[in-house]
């Protein structure tokens, strides 16, 4: 009689951490960016988000058949205000190129506030806005942080410059989008 | 047994009722929103967009907003971690359905209990109300007879 209530407290306790084991492995939670870091081609989370500064909604698989740089700010970010006018010019030399496109996501924010950063940086390209749950798919862990997706909608690993490689992590400068998006355009 | 589940259904029933205040301070809604950037409650937080969160929380009681719309529009703004409440999916629906199921393991347990306890008294043989065997009683009597003699 005794022995039963210790068995059902070992399952439950055994129930359980099987549940984390099992969350833990089937998390896609960090995995494109991890996987990317890595040196390895990772599949982009499909996603449809409500568009910052347009009208209606963003579905990414719109975008499949071009480079795709994808680059997660907020408002309030320091960093972000650094790199955003290296977004935009790089936006506007990148312009011409019809298979390459730029897209922002505003991560955690209040919609007036990333229209007012838009337009102080002059940032014309297609942006989103997210409560949090793509981040956790692309595995950001900060910001600004960008990413390189090809034309078959792959992340891309970018190759090592200037010590970074994978993604960018940080600002961005002119040298490190170049790169991605060289090397999204040859996968 | 009856007015312990009108209770609790009464609870179950006031809590979305209460969660919908019509008319919400200011303090009480910093209360309850956790500050996306640093991730302490908003009413401790100087984070510039727990500044800007604190605002909007202000024009929109101003404006009459209800509880419940300020809660929506900060939801799909920032997501279910500005409630600073586990998420009700996944490993972290745990948090909501462990202390619901051990209550409701700890009510089964207890009324087992009772069970078992009500039936070893009904059960057995009555033992003698002093706890004494017939022959002390006995002499007890006499002892005693002998007192009052």
């Amino acid at each position: 009689m005794r022995r039963l209530p210790q068995a059902l407290a070992v399952t439950v306790v055994v129930g359980l951490l099987a549940l984390l084991v099992w969350d833990v492995v089937h998390s896609s939670g960090g995995k494109v960016a991890k996987e990317v870091d890595s040196g390895h081609v990772y599949a982009a989370p499909a996603f449809t988000r409500p568009y910052v500064n347009r009208k209606g909604n963003l579905t990414f698989a719109s975008l499949r058949g071009k480079v795709v740089v994808v680059n997660f700010w907020q408002s309030y970010c320091a960093p972000c205000t650094q790199e955003a006018r290296t977004l935009a010019a790089a936006s506007r030399r990148w312009r011409a190129d019809k298979n390459v496109v730029f897209l922002g996501v505003d991560v955690q924010d209040f919609r007036s506030a990333g229209l007012k950063f838009l337009r102080r940086f002059g940032i014309t390209y297609p942006n989103v806005s997210d409560d949090g749950s793509l981040v956790g798919r692309f595995g950001v862990t900060g910001y600004p942080e960008t990413f390189f997706v090809d034309r078959r909608g792959r992340v891309v690993p970018m190759p090592s410059v200037g010590g970074q490689a994978g993604h960018i992590v940080g600002p961005a400068t002119q040298q490190l989008i170049a790169a991605g998006i060289k090397q999204a355009l040859t996968t | 047994m009856r007015l312990l589940a009108l209770a609790v259904l009464a609870l179950l029933l006031a809590a979305p009722a209460y969660a919908c205040t019509k008319h919400p301070t200011q303090s009480a809604m910093e209360a309850e929103f956790i500050c996306p950037e640093c991730h302490t409650p908003l009413d401790e937080s100087d984070s510039p967009i727990a500044q800007q969160m604190k605002v909007h929380i202000h024009t929109w009681i101003a404006s009459g907003w209800s509880e419940c719309r300020i809660k929506s529009t900060l939801l799909a703004q920032f997501g279910p971690a500005v409630l600073g409440v586990p998420a009700t999916h996944g490993f972290d629906l745990l948090a909501w359905v462990l202390p619901l199921g051990g209550i409701g393991v700890a009510a089964v347990l207890v009324g087992f209990g009772a069970w078992v306890w009500s039936s070893n008294r009904s059960g057995g043989p009555a033992p003698a109300a002093s706890g004494l065997t017939p022959e002390q009683e006995r002499r007890v009597d006499e002892e005693l007879a002998r007192f009052d003699a």
